[in-house]
Order: C-alpha cells, then structure tokens, then sequence
C-alpha cells in the first residue's frame, strides 16, 4: 500500500505522545493562523483561478470564518481539554468520577472543493486541538488550492504528526485500505457510502458532511424585498457551490409572482445588470459540473437569466418559475446558481412536499408571523435550521453544523469540532479503603443484602424518601 | 423474510405520525415499561435463570435494578433532556434567537446480547424512547427464554407498532439489517460489530456499537492485595466471566503473582463455598459451542486453581493460569468465561507498552495505593472506560458515557448519554425579517469598508467578560446604525 509507509510514520509520533501537551496543540493552532495570515493572498488566488470565487467571498469564508474558529479554540482549549467530573451516586460518593478527553490516534480528513481552504482547515483545528495526528487529503478538483496546501502546510505543521496526501480517486481508494482511528469526509452522499463502508473494515468511527435538497419555504406574509436579498444572496454565493444554499423555493403562486419582481432587483443590486463582469459573482469549478448544470435549464420556465457561456463556466444567475416536481432541477441537488421556485397551494403542503423527501443538510422559512416559521420547524426535519435567512446558522460557532439521514451523520464547528474528534473516556477512581461496603455487593446472595443494595444504588423518583 | 419490510415499515408509519413526540406520550410508554419491570419481575428472573443458570439476587441487582434506575432518571429528566437549549451568540446575532433543538431520529434498531440479556435490551431501550423514536427490539436468539418473554411482554405494555419485538437468528437479522433505520445499536463482537456497520453504510445510518476486547488488569506490587483479589474475583467471575468489562487477565511483577493466585483462592471459597458446582450463586456458561471454546483456551497452560468442567450442565470452574505467554491462545481472543491469566511484568511502564501494542479494550484496571501511577495509566493508554482500584464499577455510574474506542467500539449510552445517543441535535436560528440593516455588509457589490466592518462583526479575539459583553453589545448598537446609515 503507498501509503503504509507515511500512516505508520504518523502513528509512531502518535504513540510518542508528541501531540498531548496543550503547549504543543497551541503552537500547532498558532501556525495554523500564521499560514492564513501570510497566505491570505495566495489563497484568495488560488480559489479565483479554481472557481472564480469572487475575493470578498474567500476572504469571509476561507480566511475570517476560519481564523473566527481559531480564536474560539485558542481561547477555550484548556477548558475543553480538562477532565469532567460527573454527579456520583450514594455509593460512589468518596471517589474521583469524571469525563477523560482522549484523543482517537490517527485521523483522516478528507475535504471537498467548494470552500477547499474552510472545509478541511475548521475540521483539522478541531483534530490538532484534541490531541490526534493529521493526514488531510484536500480536493483534487480545486487544483490551485490543492497545489497551495500540499506545498505550504508543511512549512508551518510538525511534519511528524501532521501530512497532506494529493490524491485522485483510486489513490483515496487505496488511502482508505489504511486504518484510521476517525474518518471526517465532506462530500457527496454516495461517496459517504463508500468511506463508511471502507471505514466499518476497520471499526472506525466518522462524521461525514454531505448534502441534499435545501428547500426554502416563503409564506405569503413576508417582506418580499428582504427575502429575496436574502435568498438571492444564499443562492448565489460561490455561485451556488454550496452544501447549505436553498435549493429550492415552495411558495404560493401570487408569491411567486411577487418574488419574481424583487429577485430580479436583488441580483440587479448585487452583481450590476451584466453579473458575468461582476466581479462578485463566480464561476462553475470545472467542465463536468458546468455541463451538469446547464441541463438542468430545461426545468420551468427560465424568469430570470439563463445565460451559459462553457469556456468561461459562467452559469447566470438564474431563476426558473412553475417548476415541477418532476423537472430535472428536482431530481438532484442544484449545487449552482439556479434557483427553481415550485409553486405550493398552502404551508401545509409545503411541509408535505418536504417530508416526502430525503432530510436535507437546512431548511429556510421565511414569514413575518413567527408562528408559520414554528411549524415548519416543528413539522419538519433537517441538519439544520434557520428562520428568515440563509446560510447564517453555519457561521454561529456555537451552534452544532451537521446533517441527518442522508444529508449526514456527526455535526462540528466551535467545541463541536473538538468533541468530534475526542473519545469521552468514563473513568472512576476508587477509593482502596471502606471495603465493608463492597460487602453488599458480593456472594454469597442474600434477600437481606440486596434490600439493602437496592437502597444504596437505586435513583429514586423525586417526592419519595431516600436513605442518605 | 417479507415480514422484516412490514415490521420497519409499520413501525416508520407510526413514527410518521406524529405521536411518540409528545412528551406526554414518552412518560406514559416509560410508565408501562416500569410497570412491566415490576409487575413481572418474577417472569424475567425465571428467564434468565433458565439461559444463565443465574440466581435470582444476581438476576436483579444485574439486570433489574440497572434498568429501574434508568427508568427512573428519565422519566425525572426527560422535560429538561428534550427541551431547547439556547447558546451564545455573537455580535451579528445578538438580537436573533439561536438554540439548539433535540429531536428524534425516527426508527431505531437496538440488537441485544446474550449475556445480559433483559438489561442490554432494556437500557438502551429507555433511551430511545425517551428521545421520542419508533423503536425495533430485537434480543440475542442466543438466550432464547428472555428472548421469547421480551418478544411476549413488550406488546402486552408498549405501543405494539411503534416498539415491535422481532425474534430470530442470523438469517433474520441480516435480512433486518437490510431495512433502512435511523440509528442502530448493537451490543456484541467486534467481527460482527463490522458487518453492522457495513450493512449501516449502505443507508447512511449512524451507529453505536458496543463491543468487546480484552480488559487488562494492572496490580501494582504497592496496593493491599486482599482488597483487590477480592474486588477483582468479584468482577471476574460473575455471569461466569461473561461479562464484556470483566477484567480479562491480570498484569503482575513476578513477585507478587503466587499472593494474588492465593487471595483469589481465599475470596473463592469465601464467595462459592468448597463446592463451586453447588453454590446457587455461581452461573454456567451459556451454550456447548462456547463451552468448548473457553475448555480450548486451557490446552498447555499452568492451572494454579480450577479448571474442573462439567459439559453436560456447561459448568467451568474458576480457574487461575499462571506464567501465562503473551503469544498463547487464551491471550488471542476475548476469553468471555471462567478463566484468568496472569502475566508477569517488570514494571509499570512494560504494562502500559504490552496494553498499548493491543488492540484498545473496552474497560481497563489498574489497582495501587499510588494515585500517581493510577494517573499515570490512565493518561498513557486509551480504553472505553475506566475503573482504579475496583473493577466493573464505572458501568454502574449513570453520568458515565458506557463505550468502547478502536476495536471495542464507538458511541456511548447510559443515562442522559443514551438520550443524546438517540436524539439529532439540530441547530436553530431564527432571524427577524425585518431588520435588513447589518445584512447590508454582506451583499455584494463588496468594498473595503465592508470587509473591515465584517471583520469588526465576526472575529472575537477579545476576552469576553460581563463588562466586555456590554461594550460589546453597545458598539454592537452603534456599528448597526452606522452602517444602515452608511449602506441604507
């Protein structure tokens, strides 16, 4: 296997314990925000020529957002790395029980090309901060970035404990055949199958972050034009290469025919009225996807957009009307800048349309009355949720980022990210002495004894007597 | 097989419907789960005597009492486990609602074992209730008689579609594993623990799987042995050794090994009498097929104590090997029976360098009068869980999360853990439609004041004390209004 040689090199800083001492994880983290302070440029370069992505963008997502999760891990990781002590029962009381954070070993991180710096840089801070090696196999897709990653992250991580590996699709295979001691993939839901099943050859715990259909309900109570900001902004960031973006809109269709109106002026305040020369506006990240994309057109009618142009991978910003069900923009996630409006008679049969379906990674609501966005939440389920916005929940560190069902399993973020990649040891601490007690507990049996062992061990509920 | 698709899919019907949400609903199922615990208690007993040779007393402190606890602690703690949790928020969503929201994950699999059988089916069942999903129960085929009184007592208490009870052996529980869950989890071996998951793959379905390994037990020569022998032999031999925390071999220095086979010897007498057959307190092995395999494990070891068998009633006697050879057949595999290796080591640190070349166990024990070296093993050796100077114990301990890592498995359950096991903690926020003021920064055209601002709003290098929350909150007023005014 190529790749034996540099796992077991990993392994063997692994068991020399170089990577327990918070000292060490905190330079580790330290560097980390080095290299995007003195990469910022490079990085805001490499994802231009990977998928246009327009600077702003980089700079929140792959350079702001990330060293956002730095500093909460910087700030809070002796906290999180402390050992939990737990409530005891009456029989434990004179003994030491508590939550032991121990890192996994050797873990593997393996990113996609939408966000290519964010996706595996929020992922490996949590993996540094609890203690584990690192191997990081960024996307091949985003080619720059991969360039980028694979020739200066070694200048700033211990070469030891910490490796990227440069790999296409056969070569991943072979890198799964390796044992791993966690797994955290971002990605497709088909290929998540596959790193699960290569994952359960070695009982290897994972997260993986995948993705799905993100509908988003518009009630006919609403402010229009801030809805459609917001869901036009949601859309068409990174132009539309999002896991998290709304997908699809279901409203009425008198609100159709409102929104129409409003996101067209929304797209006209964002990207001027020629988006393709906007330079806030990206592009499709390579051929195969654009071609993909393009099809999906012939969806609806087009309102808005449309335009293609296959040598730059321009796809406009786009909004398709009356779709059905049955189009091809319904059969799989969009992952560009389309945004298909389905026409729905009634919030109840938005929420239908919605269960029927496989659970996505978020669900948007948008209403003025709080109490539609309720029960949507409440008569629905996702990864996520947001109320009148999109994409925001992600950016809140202290909300846990994940999905459910086939959009994902795991969540992370903040001390999410830490606990993703910590195994919570139960650990208690006896005391040698009062073995008089213990007697209760050993045979011979007796009716006596256990009345007795009863009274000692059981949780009582609340309003009956105890003996203490 | 047809059966296994009506069974999962009533059973998601039910869930669809909406009404094991209610809390209401959960109480009134964890009710009649209790009410069942106690109005059959002797039922159950009857049971798992019959598969384990298992006195009452040991019956119900092991599997009776851990599931009344259970009961207990959920139905006290399900209105605060199930409700929304607020957490912190940062400038930008100050004014906005953010928390995080338990929810069900739908329809889950719990797959027992047959060694606990009543307990290892219960407890994660309470759990999962709790956390408001369908569940599918499906006991070890293994220790057929609780088997069979789980698949006819659940449908006389609990809703009959939402917690059916499916019964069979291998063929049926690869066909189950075929149906798509939301969650499962599955207590037994490791090698089987892999088939699960790979079956749990092809839908996406997160897992909890509690297997086993071997469970090393460290003695330091600095400890009082008679304690430990004693607390030791406890955990050792009950349920027969078939217990998957049961300290699997012991790690000595040489001086010490003929006093600890000693103490064992005088803590069996004193628990099993002269005759061990004859104690009602001692179990037998489960099945022939496992009796032979533990009998195998004995060919060209020491036997300092023990090793009398019994085929036709499954009875192993508490045996002792001594000298035992790392690379010997009883140190390959989980032993899961009567019998305790000793191997001698020189020191700590040659203990922690044999348990780390291993595969990770599930519970590992180090006894010593030292704290620091009890310390010292814990922090250089990775495990499930842990117990110092005892064995067994943090099984007992409900605010303990009960798992394996590596080979010995992934997840954890017990208590409030088994709630969080079973929920989707999914994220909520929820934003005012009509404050567009600070959303401005973040829509295109871009420009510099707006990446400058951006940055204001989302890095938080700072220390956040109460005072600096308010300095915080006010410039946080005053930032908004100058940029409604700038970008208005």
């Amino acid at each position: 296997n190529p790749y034996a040689g540099l796992v077991n090199h990993l392994r063997a800083a692994w068991l020399s314990g170089k990577t327990r001492p918070m000292e060490y994880r905190m330079a580790q983290l330290e560097a980390l925000g080095r290299f995007l302070d003195e990469k910022k440029q490079d990085i805001l370069e490499a994802t231009a020529l990977d998928m246009g992505k327009p600077s702003f963008e980089a700079y929140f997502t792959e350079i702001l957002l990330c060293k956002n999760e730095l500093n909460d891990t910087l700030n809070n990781l002796s906290h999180w790395m402390k050992d939990e002590h737990v409530d005891k029962n009456l029989v434990m009381q004179l003994d030491s029980a508590f939550i032991r954070k121990d890192p996994y070993g050797v873990v593997l991180i393996i990113a996609p090309w939408n966000y290519p710096i964010h996706l595996f840089l929020v992922p490996l801070i949590g993996a540094i901060a609890a203690g584990n090696c690192v191997v990081v196999k960024p996307s091949e897709i985003a080619k720059n970035t991969e360039r980028l990653v694979a020739e200066m992250l070694s200048c700033y991580l211990d070469n030891d404990c910490f490796a990227v590996v440069t790999a296409g699709v056969q070569e991943t295979t072979r890198l799964l055949e390796n044992k791993f001691d966690y797994i955290f993939f971002t990605g497709t839901p088909s290929v998540g199958r596959i790193i699960m099943t290569a994952a359960a050859k070695h009982l290897t715990p994972v997260t993986l972050e995948l993705g799905g259909k993100n509908p988003c309900y518009v009630s006919d109570t609403c402010e229009v034009q801030n809805v459609a900001r917001r869901v036009a902004w949601g859309r068409f960031f990174n132009a539309g290469q999002t896991c998290v973006a709304p997908d699809y809109v279901l409203c009425s269709v008198e609100m159709q025919e409102k929104l129409m109106p409003a996101l067209r002026e929304a797209i006209t305040e964002f990207f001027g009225s020629n988006p393709r020369e906007s330079p806030d506006f990206g592009r499709i990240v390579g051929d195969k996807q654009f071609r993909r994309i393009r099809a999906l057109l012939c969806s609806g009618r087009v309102a808005i957009g449309g335009q293609t142009d296959e040598k730059e991978r321009y796809v406009a910003p786009t909004v398709l009307a009356d779709v059905l069900p049955s189009d091809p923009a319904m059969q799989e996630e969009i992952f560009g800048p389309i945004l298909p409006i389905v026409v729905v008679a009634n919030m109840d049969e938005a929420i239908d349309f919605i269960n029927a379906r496989p659970r996505p990674l978020a669900i948007y609501a948008f209403s003025c009355d709080s109490k539609v966005v309720n029960q949507v939440l409440e008569r629905t389920s996702s990864g996520g949720f947001c109320g009148n916005d999109t994409l925001m929940h992600t950016a809140l560190t202290s909300l846990p980022f994940g999905g459910i069902g086939n959009s994902g399993l795991g969540k992370y973020h903040g001390k999410f990210t830490f606990d993703t990649f910590t195994h919570r040891r139960g650990c208690l601490h006896r005391n040698m002495g009062l073995e008089a007690l213990n007697a209760l507990r050993y045979p011979p049996y007796s009716q006596q004894k256990l009345g007795l062992l009863s009274a000692t061990f059981e949780v009582k509920r609340k309003g009956m007597c105890t003996l203490l | 097989m047809e059966r296994m698709k009506e069974v999962v899919g009533r059973a998601r019907a039910a869930f669809n419907s909406g009404r094991c949400r209610s809390l209401e609903f959960r109480m009134q199922q964890l009710k009649a789960l209790e009410r069942m615990v106690q109005e059959k208690e002797k039922e159950i007993l009857a049971a798992i005597k019959a598969d384990l040779h298992k006195c009452g007393h040991n019956a119900y402190s092991h599997e009776i009492l851990g599931v009344l606890g259970e009961l207990a602690l959920a139905m006290d703690k399900l209105p605060s486990w199930a409700a929304p949790q607020p957490v912190k928020r940062n400038l930008l969503t100050m004014r906005d609602e953010a928390y995080i929201c338990p929810e069900p994950l739908g329809v889950v699999l719990i797959i027992g074992a047959w060694n606990y059988p009543f307990v290892l089916v219960m407890q994660p069942l309470v759990g999962a209730i709790a956390a408001g999903n369908a569940v599918v129960v499906k006991p070890s085929e293994i220790s057929e008689n609780t088997a069979r009184l789980v698949a006819d007592l659940l449908p006389q208490y609990l809703d009959r579609e939402l917690y059916p009870v499916v019964t069979g052996g291998v063929p049926e529980t690869t066909e189950l594993l075929t149906q798509r869950f939301d969650h499962i989890l599955y207590t037994g071996s490791s090698a089987v623990g892999k088939i699960v998951m790979a079956a749990a793959a092809k839908h996406l379905t997160p897992v909890t799987l509690e297997l086993g390994g071997k469970s090393p037990c460290y003695i330091d020569k600095d400890c009082d042995l008679a304690v430990a022998c004693r607390r030791i032999t406890w955990g050792k031999y009950m349920n027969c050794g078939q217990t998957c925390i049961a300290p699997d071999y012991i790690l000595c220095d040489p001086s010490i090994q003929s006093k600890v086979v000693e103490n064992i010897k005088t803590t069996l007498q004193e628990f099993y009498g002269e005759d061990v057959k004859s104690s009602p307190d001692y179990e037998r092995i489960i099945n022939r097929r496992h009796f032979r395999r533990i009998l195998g494990l004995l060919e060209g070891q020491k036997i300092a104590h023990g090793g009398e068998a019994d085929e036709a009633s499954c009875f192993i006697a508490p045996t002792i090997l001594t000298d035992v050879s790392p690379e010997s057949k009883v140190m390959e595999e989980e032993i899961f029976g009567p019998v305790l290796p000793i191997l001698t080591v020189k020191s700590v640190d040659e203990a922690i360098e044999f348990i780390n070349r291993r595969e990770k166990p599930l519970a590992l024990y180090v006894f010593s009068n030292n704290k620091k070296l009890i310390k010292r093993v814990i922090s250089e050796t990775s495990s499930g869980g842990v117990t110092g100077n005892d064995v067994i114990m943090h099984f007992f301990l409900s605010t303990l999360p009960f798992g394996g890592v590596g080979n010995s498995g992934m997840g954890a359950y017990h208590g409030k853990h088994s709630f969080e096991t079973f929920s989707h903690r999914r994220a909520c926020l929820i934003k005012d439609l009509k404050m567009e003021g600070t959303n401005k920064l973040r829509y295109p055209p871009s420009s510099q004041k707006k990446v400058d601002w951006a940055r204001f709003f989302l890095l938080k290098r700072f220390n956040k004390g109460r005072a600096g929350l308010v300095i915080l909150a006010l410039l946080g007023i005053v930032a908004a209004v100058v940029v409604k005014v700038s970008f208005g």
